[in-house]
């Protein structure tokens, strides 16, 4: 990804010059790291003679804000049942009644304090 | 071989019948001063809480303490073991000069499950920590390191801020939360997560864990739920100080609950702004605590002057309910 960031598009042949050879990978390796990224819609690819040419689809941003998600979502899933039996998560209890009332509260107290000082 | 295992096995009944009698000591301690707990300052409400939920443990150490003192004392040379006392006696605990106790096979059986059943409650907590070792160090790929905060920085949207780590603790928060605080909230985030990684909160959070096994599942839910409730207030307290504005700490939490609302972390990781937002909030803005009454730890200090002045009728009465079990 970094790669393809960082010039737009290339060919599997060049991916492996550039980044297979230093790594000492194999182009097969490359080859199917890139098809993977493709099934998993992080990058399009378009054919080109006998070779695709593989461009990204999404920005780093995009990548970061989908793989956070990601990482958020498999908390509420079942992979980390055993690690939520002791968490409670408050943020979801206090709804948005309590939240307002509470919001209110501290608003009240902040206006207190500025006309006391 | 046999002799080894027998007395592993008497080991494993006293020190479970231990921690049994310590869960029942905590227990009813807790069932006395439930009502009043919340109104303790954090910091004395954590260690109150630590030493009930390590009471199993305690009460373990104390057993073997009582059974096997006179044998260590005669094995490491200080005295010898009072064997010539036990003239009549049904059964003597000394793994020196006498063939361990054979015990009745439905005792051995509750032992062995007792066992296991610690066991896999040791297994599953371990294996929580691996699992949220491994999610935050995916977390810990996305970030860079801020100089200016002295924390990791996830460049995203979603709110949150988190400690996480037992040994070597690290904190990472979102860009989005910086862009939804005010500097001076932020700082208040960042000195709540930093007090998280001075009191190393996730290990003594784990050890509780691991400590409360011998209690009810019940009491065990309501010990780490007090002591997580304590835990976020100690380090409300901290940060209220580092900024010296309580109000500021209350508007911190609140904003971070309404733009994280619906994002959980697992249980190894301290996340600002999602532990009992309302008493939080509440004690930040009453934040007049009451002082505990001493006799808890007189209790306590009562518990060991007793077992130190009358270490032999313990020794003897404790002989008495093993060979009861034989």
């Amino acid at each position: 990804m970094e790669y393809l960031w960082d010039h737009e598009s290339s060919d599997v042949k060049s991916s492996f010059r550039a980044i297979g050879e230093p790594r000492q990978i194999t182009l097969n390796t490359v080859q199917s790291a890139m098809k993977r990224l493709w099934e998993k819609g992080l990058l399009s690819r378009q054919k080109s003679g006998h070779a695709y040419v593989y461009s990204t689809k999404v920005d780093r941003r995009g990548l970061t804000e989908m793989m956070v998600s990601e990482l958020l979502d498999q908390v509420t899933g079942s992979q980390m049942d055993v690690a939520l039996q002791a968490f409670v998560n408050l943020a979801d209890q206090a709804g948005e009644e309590t939240l307002n009332r509470l919001e209110e509260l501290v608003a009240a107290k902040r206006k207190a304090d500025e006309e006391r000082s | 071989m046999s002799t080894l295992l027998g007395w592993m096995e008497v080991t494993l009944l006293v020190a479970i019948v231990g921690a049994l009698t310590g869960a029942l000591v905590g227990s009813l301690f807790l069932a006395l001063s439930k009502h009043r707990i919340e109104s303790f300052a954090p910091h004395r409400r954590v260690w109150m809480l630590r030493v009930v939920a390590w009471a199993p443990l305690i009460g373990a150490g104390l057993a073997l303490t009582v059974a096997y003192f006179p044998s260590l004392i005669d094995l490491a040379g200080i005295a010898s073991d009072h064997c010539g006392d036990h003239a009549g006696h049904p059964l003597h605990l000394c793994f020196l000069h006498y063939p361990p106790p054979a015990l009745l096979p439905p005792v051995t059986w509750f032992t062995l499950g007792m066992a296991l059943i610690v066991s896999h409650h040791w297994w599953d907590a371990l294996r929580a920590v691996r699992r949220t070792h491994r999610w935050a160090n995916d977390l810990a790929k996305l970030s860079s390191y801020d100089e200016e905060t002295g924390a990791y920085v996830v460049e995203t949207d979603t709110c949150f801020a988190v400690t996480v780590g037992l040994f070597h603790r690290r904190i990472l928060f979102s860009e989005g939360l910086r862009r939804v605080l005010s500097p001076a909230q932020l700082q208040a985030v960042l000195s709540h997560e930093q007090a998280h990684r001075h009191r190393f909160d996730s290990l003594h959070r784990l050890f509780t864990q691991i400590a409360m096994v011998f209690y009810l599942p019940s009491t065990r839910r309501f010990v780490l739920e007090q002591i997580a409730l304590a835990s976020e207030q100690c380090c409300d307290e901290a940060a209220a100080t580092t900024v010296e504005d309580r109000i500021t700490v209350a508007e911190a939490i609140l904003t971070v609950a309404r733009a994280s609302r619906g994002a959980e972390v697992p249980a190894g990781v301290l996340r600002f702004g999602d532990t009992r937002i309302e008493q939080r909030i509440q004690a930040l803005l009453d934040g007049n605590w009451q002082r505990p009454g001493l006799w808890g730890l007189g209790a306590l200090l009562a518990i060991f002057i007793l077992t130190l002045f009358h270490f032999h009728t313990l020794h003897h009465g404790l002989e008495h309910a093993v060979a009861w079990l034989t």
